[in-house]
């Protein structure tokens, strides 16, 4: 035993001079991201693409943690950002981040959709797991041997198929003098042109988008078993031990195309998974800056799939927001 | 539960502990249930089928020693085999004859519904044991072995998991008294089983799992390849497929040294072969034997007519092909080995000559043949394979993406192990070395495992077989 342990630190100091930044940034580029920060960054914005999506970057970045860092005068933000992260990889990095580091508040995208079955079964989570598994608190070394030897919750397409439809099944929920509880009903009655007609914004086009918002945000957050809310609460728990703030950004959602295409049924469920969140994350001195109706429907880039890429125009909006509720706690100054 | 998996890592130093610390006569059920517990992990249904063969094999073996007229051991032989084949065939190749159906149907222009394909998977591991038992049976039946009356000891035999999914196809002789005596907790059977281990999972999860992301690359983009990477590809493929194999093979032979077992080397390094002959007596070797003994040497062998050794050989290639997998490809892969033996012995190419140059040639000369045949074995279909060939040669204009250093690297690491444990296996070849050499390859070794092992895991290419 004490051969392999001699072993094991002396090829772990050796993969850390060899090959542990190359495999981070191969596999783990939201840590590589947290690297780029300097040592001194006192506040962080965690978020993906919401950040930094832009249509065509020939035309010129902008982000919403760069808006904030220009509009808080008296703060600096760093940031971590990469496609398709979540709570569950914000945790990671944060469990990652060295006690030196003088962190005094993180700003942590709060992304509803992230919440879903949709998301939290999809294909990327692959990567994710992945990612988590190479920077959890271990011996690096060991951390890649498990990567190679899969220990992640590594799934199958076909896999993650079959938990995404047996959770739709499964997770039931209730809308008032609504009769479909559980989304496979609500999306196939949709597709099957139950509301062609009924509803005057509904044409055989944009069905398919209507559907896509049932499958993205009909759901009932279950705090027992929605693995966000056991990342976000994991996040609160370790933000509290190293007394760092925490600012959730929950992000807008177009509210206006999920009622013209769906309805009230659906902003009914989104507004009680708002309200469900705020009351949940905003206490204990940590802040949900409420975003959810912020940007008007022009402002949401793409068209034909909800997601969160906002123009510039609706990023400000957004940064203004944090700032504005940051300055009225006293956070920041004006 | 793959050999390179969390799982086996806490499996098998359990099965090993408990092993050493039951009384003796209780290890025979502790392996057995090890064993179920382990080929259940895919498919808890698999066993059934796996039981009854073992049953078919083990009453056929006893029925047959009980009669002595010809006849009645003759009809339980092939009942046993029509049994056996008959569940290999459904599993293995129904799909694959409907297929062949339906592509007749059409080219002939019959008019018939198209035959649906089965909703059946293939279990894993169903080519080698089915062989494994039927190797049993055939011994019996020809008086070599006396059937074994044990049950227990028999189902152990069929389903001991080292060998379980890829082999080696043992020989119910080798293997049984073995299973018989007493193992005795031995230092250095131990030491050897623990370091084929090590270098099975280097071979395997270092070599073939990352030359495995290059190759796959390459086949999932033919057309945009270049020719030289092309080229690569068709090298590095044959270095996949023996690492993938042969690091199976020594993971399973260390891990049955654990339990004082010995099995049978399946490779002595093959790519270092001067004829395809002598290539197919270092690679898969219990295959190659089993071929060799149950239907080479019924047909004849070699000691007949040029005509009917030509055909035979055909023939135990097309079977070995086909014994693959239900491809075409898989057919043809066979067929061409078996041609080119055949071409090999008329003009006197397998023999080895005196001059070491002409040796190193025939030998680079065998190894880009058989990695040209390997462009069957890789591809899904024969046009794919057809592809690959047509774009090696036509790609040229494309820019090329050379491996990383570390690929070469490791590449070079391996084949000097390949060539430096020539004459005996990575196991005992490390006994006479010294001390500082042995830590010095295990710490090399290990730090590889950990650090530069595929991230991608592939499972083992013969499961599918």
């Amino acid at each position: 035993m004490m051969l392999v342990g001699i072993f094991l630190l002396i090829a772990n100091q050796l993969y850390k001079v060899t090959y542990w930044k190359k495999d981070v940034g191969n596999h783990s580029d939201s840590l590589e991201s947290f690297w780029e920060l300097p040592a001194n960054t006192e506040n962080i914005y965690f978020g993906e693409s919401s950040n930094f999506h832009v249509v065509d970057p020939k035309k010129g970045r902008h982000s919403i943690s760069i808006m904030l860092d220009s509009l808080l005068k008296d703060k600096k933000i760093g940031t971590v950002d990469k496609p398709g992260l979540h709570a569950g990889t914000y945790l990671a990095v944060l469990k990652n981040i060295p006690e030196e580091m003088p962190l005094k508040m993180i700003i942590v995208t709060m992304n509803l959709r992230s919440f879903d079955a949709d998301w939290r079964y999809s294909v990327g989570e692959n990567y994710l797991a992945k990612t988590k598994r190479l920077i959890a608190p271990n011996l690096p070394i060991v951390n890649r041997f498990l990567i190679a030897l899969k220990d992640y919750d590594y799934k199958t397409d076909e896999q993650r198929h079959d938990q995404l439809i047996e959770t739709w099944k499964k997770e039931k929920f209730y809308i008032p003098n609504f009769k479909y509880n559980d989304v496979i009903k609500w999306d196939s009655a949709m597709a099957w042109h139950t509301w062609l007609g009924k509803n005057p914004n509904l044409t055989e086009e944009n069905i398919g988008l209507a559907c896509h918002y049932i499958k993205n945000f009909a759901f009932k957050i279950d705090p027992k078993t929605n693995q966000r809310i056991k990342d976000f609460d994991e996040i609160v728990e370790i933000a509290k031990k190293r007394q760092i703030k925490i600012v959730f950004n929950l992000l807008a959602e177009n509210m206006e195309e999920a009622n013209k295409l769906v309805g009230k049924e659906l902003i009914y469920l989104m507004e009680n998974n708002r309200k469900f969140l705020i009351n949940r994350y905003n206490r204990n001195g940590n802040l949900v800056v409420d975003n959810l109706y912020a940007i008007p429907d022009n402002h949401f880039v793409d068209r034909n799939w909800p997601t969160e890429h906002y123009t510039r125009v609706g990023k400000l909006i957004i940064a203004k927001n944090i700032q504005k509720v940051l300055i009225s706690k006293g956070i920041s100054k004006k | 539960m793959l050999f390179n998996s969390v799982e086996f890592l806490y499996f098998l130093p359990l099965i090993v502990f408990l092993f050493y610390v039951l009384r003796p006569n209780f290890r025979i059920y502790l392996l057995i249930g090890a064993s179920f517990y382990f080929y259940m992990s895919w498919n808890p249904l698999y066993l059934l089928l796996m039981l009854t063969t073992t049953f078919t094999n083990f009453f056929a073996g006893i029925l047959i020693s009980r009669f002595f007229s010809k006849i009645h051991r003759k009809i339980i032989l092939f009942g046993s085999l029509i049994i056996n084949f008959g569940l290999l065939f459904y599993f293995k190749y129904s799909n694959f004859i409907i297929e062949n159906l339906n592509t007749l149907f059409i080219k002939f222009k019959i008019e018939h519904q198209p035959i649906e394909f089965l909703d059946i998977i293939l279990p894993i591991g169903i080519s080698f044991y089915t062989f494994h038992t039927i190797s049993y049976t055939l011994d019996v039946y020809k008086n070599k072995i006396q059937p074994e009356r044990n049950v227990f000891t028999f189902i152990l035999y069929v389903s001991f998991f080292p060998l379980l999914v890829a082999g080696p196809i043992e020989r119910f002789s080798a293997l049984m008294p073995q299973f018989k005596e007493k193992a005795i907790l031995s230092r250095e059977n131990f030491s050897i089983g623990l370091r084929m281990i090590l270098y099975g999972f280097f071979l395997k999860m270092v070599v073939a799992d990352n030359l495995s992301i290059l190759v796959d690359q390459s086949y999932a983009n033919i057309s945009t390849t270049s020719s030289i990477n092309l080229l690569l590809t068709l090298f590095l493929y044959s270095f996949q497929i023996y690492c993938d194999f042969n690091g199976y093979t020594t993971i399973a032979l260390g891990i049955a040294k654990l339990f004082n077992i010995n099995l049978t080397q399946n490779f002595k390094t093959p790519y270092f072969s001067q004829s395809l002959t002598t290539f197919w007596r270092k690679w898969h070797i219990t295959l190659t034997t089993w071929f060799r003994d149950y239907i080479y040497y019924p047909l004849g062998g070699n000691r007949t007519t040029l005509t009917k050794w030509i055909l035979s050989t055909l023939l135990v290639f097309f079977i070995s092909g086909f014994w693959h997998g239900a491809n075409w490809t898989f057919v043809l892969w066979g067929v061409l080995h078996g041609m080119i033996i055949i071409i090999e012995k008329l003009t006197g190419f397998d023999k080895k000559s005196k001059s070491l140059f002409i040796n190193i040639l025939k030998g680079g000369i065998v190894f880009i043949v058989i990695s040209c045949l390997w462009v069957l074995f890789r591809s899904p279909s024969i046009e794919v394979a057809t592809l690959f060939f047509e774009n090696l040669f036509h790609n040229f204009r494309l820019s090329y993406e050379l491996p990383s250093i570390e690929t070469v690297v490791i590449l070079m690491i391996f084949i000097c192990f390949d060539f430096l444990t020539r004459h005996s296996n990575f196991g005992t070849w490390l006994n006479d070395k010294s001390v500082y050499i042995r830590w010095g390859i295990y710490f090399l070794l290990g730090f590889l495992i950990m650090s530069q092992s595929g991230t991608d895991m592939q499972p083992f290419i013969y499961f599918q077989f």
